[in-house]
């Protein structure tokens, strides 16, 4: 023993940050921008950027010198704000919204932080006349813009499907691909499309602070699926419920770190400490996989039979494991399958192992959705919102959140491959079903909320 | 020389000289005989050693880990001693062919700041070719105590 600590313990935590990429995904900071509205655009884009200025000019700073005393990286720092369709005021349009978003560009980029999410809009049940606007201002703004990221809420339990949102939807994620062709359709990569999207994420791209937050709040988004991935390895072939056991407690371990960086973190900055968000999320990097943790439960490759059962024991552990590490868990909180940004994963779509119809139904049991998937640049807007309006349908009707990051890069085709390097990772076009949903997406109005959405 | 220095002088002489053999356990039991039975210190007067309370935040892990060589524990606890950090307890383990060594420091005296300490240490573990980490020690608290 060492004080209170034994050699083992020690050496344990030295292993996961030095040889399985244990890190703290990301600190991010949510800003209210409530009070920054004003009657000109010119007045509220200065109060954006001055409040944002104000409360994350040294995020990075003191999340570095976090890093620095404690030992553990602190992966990436960023910023969420207040859904920004709710910001405008009433004399915007949308050029005024893609003024707003290259003034919080301005202010991330000067804080030296990696994203900013809250360029959001929440329609589940209708649209009002400026949130359309702003909802066409999006892909522009994207363009335009390096660090903003952006996502619209379509649909929740309580309120139904706004189908009219999801035929839009399909609209701007092609016109946001055409816009960003020279770079691989990277605004795609920025854009996220929500049911039941939460308030308090902390993860890009769907990031933003919702309105019932307060005025400024730390989350934090733990990772770790290469601590999970060696500690299923090191199990060996023991039954299911003792593998559970094992991610539940590695889990436990890892949220740990989390909640201390965390705290330590709203602390320094003088702010209010919100969530923490249990997901798994993977990173290109050898071994940080998702994918890799499915094949040393015991599947050939992800999306094998067993796929599912596998993703919904492994992401059920990681909520029993983080639940009693942290006083409050929040965000997503599960686990990850960004296709492009995990590599066992892209190896799988590679050699066909891995299609998106079994991808659509892993998202039934773990925490987002199909995320950065690509499909052929061919592929119709009413396909594309037939894809989102399938997912987005799962996450309505068992009352959870799923999303839709898809990639259409312009003239692709099947097997393409499309790479936007860094976390983001590699992308390979992948087949979709060529039978037509136009018609069916052309009806628009709002799908009603499900049954089970009456509890009360 | 105060009795800190006093004391990590005699624990480096012995660790030197006894080579691979200075099992951590072995190498303590020197110093505690040596310190209580000869007076040490500026004032010639010989102290028991006590377990001390370090202050909250004060306390810092640091692990040298790497290829089993002569030298690593000096170097590393001189560095300790010029910075006039307080070890408070130390182990030696050999995991197959590498080596590593854990020290549990008090940095309430230290005479530089905990990034310079960490940056020195960095330094002399990569010419000592061993990795050295410095971490505060609540991560630790945090991940294995509930």
């Amino acid at each position: 023993m060492l004080g209170s600590f034994s050699t083992r313990e020690i050496l344990e935590t030295i292993k996961m940050i030095q040889m399985e990429h244990l890190d703290i995904r990301t600190t991010t900071m949510g800003i209210s921008l409530f009070d920054c509205i004003s009657s000109s655009v010119e007045e509220t884009k200065t109060r954006i950027y001055d409040k944002v200025m104000k409360y994350a000019g040294n995020l990075v700073q003191v999340v570095t010198g976090i890093e620095e005393e404690f030992g553990i990286r602190a992966a990436n720092k960023r910023i969420s704000v207040t859904p920004v369709s709710l910001t405008g005021g009433v004399s915007i349009d949308r050029d005024g919204f893609v003024e707003i978003a290259r003034a919080l560009d301005k202010a991330c980029e000067e804080i030296g932080a990696d994203f900013l999410g809250g360029y959001s809009a929440l329609v589940q049940k209708g649209a009002n006349r400026v949130e359309t606007e702003f909802i066409r201002s999006i892909p522009q703004a994207l363009a335009e813009t390096t660090h903003i990221c952006s996502s619209v809420n379509v649909a929740s339990t309580r309120a139904g499907i706004n189908m009219d949102a999801v035929r839009e939807m399909g609209v701007i994620v092609k016109e946001m691909a055409e816009i960003t062709k020279d770079r691989g359709a990277l605004a795609n990569a920025k854009f996220v499309v929500f049911a039941n999207a939460v308030e308090d994420n902390p993860f890009m791209a769907g990031a933003f602070h919702g309105a019932s937050e307060p005025e400024c709040v730390i989350n934090v988004g733990v990772s770790g699926p290469g601590v999970v991935n060696h500690a299923v390895k090191a199990a060996g072939p023991v039954d299911l419920g003792s593998l559970s056991e094992i991610i539940k407690k590695t889990v436990f371990k890892i949220t740990r770190a989390g909640e201390l960086i965390g705290r330590e973190t709203a602390r320094r900055l003088g702010v209010q400490f919100g969530i923490l968000d249990l997901s798994l999320a993977p990173t290109p990097e050898p071994g940080d996989s998702i994918g890799e943790i499915l094949q040393n439960m015991g599947l050939g490759q992800p999306g094998a039979p067993g796929t599912t059962a596998a993703l919904s024991l492994l992401t059920d552990a990681v909520k029993k494991g983080g639940v009693m590490a942290s006083s409050y868990v929040g965000g997503m909180s599960g686990a990850f399958i960004p296709v492009s940004e995990d590599a066992a994963m892209i190896e799988a779509v590679k050699i066909g192992a891995l299609t998106l119809e079994k991808l659509e139904a892993m998202t039934a049991v773990c925490s987002v959705g199909l995320d950065m998937v690509a499909v052929p640049g061919d592929t119709p807007a009413s396909t594309i919102s037939g894809l989102i309006a399938d997912e987005i349908s799962i996450g309505v009707v068992n009352g959870k959140t799923t999303a839709v990051r898809v990639i259409v890069p312009p003239g692709s085709k099947v097997g393409d491959v499309v790479n936007f390097g860094g976390l983001l990772g590699m992308a390979i076009v992948q087949d979709i079903n060529q039978y037509s949903c136009e018609r069916f997406v052309a009806r628009g109005g709002r799908i009603p909320a499900p049954i089970t959405s009456m509890r009360n | 020389m105060d009795r800190r220095d006093a004391v990590y002088k005699i624990t480096e002489i012995i660790f030197k000289h006894l080579g691979d053999s200075a099992k951590p356990e072995l190498v303590k039991q020197i110093v505690r005989e040596l310190i209580n039975t000869v007076p040490l210190g500026v004032d010639g007067t010989s102290a028991p050693v006590s377990p001390s309370v370090e202050p909250e935040g004060q306390t810092a892990i640091i692990t040298a880990f790497g290829k089993s060589h002569p030298g690593i524990v000096a170097g590393i606890t001189g560095i300790l001693a010029e910075k006039n950090v307080d070890i408070t307890d130390i182990t030696q383990t050999l995991l197959g062919k590498n080596f590593a060594m854990i020290v549990i420091v008090n940095l309430a005296e230290a005479n530089c700041s905990f990034s310079e300490l960490k940056e020195t240490l960095t330094k002399k573990g990569d010419e000592l070719g061993v990795g050295v980490f410095s971490q505060h020690e609540e991560l630790f608290q945090f991940m294995h105590k509930v």
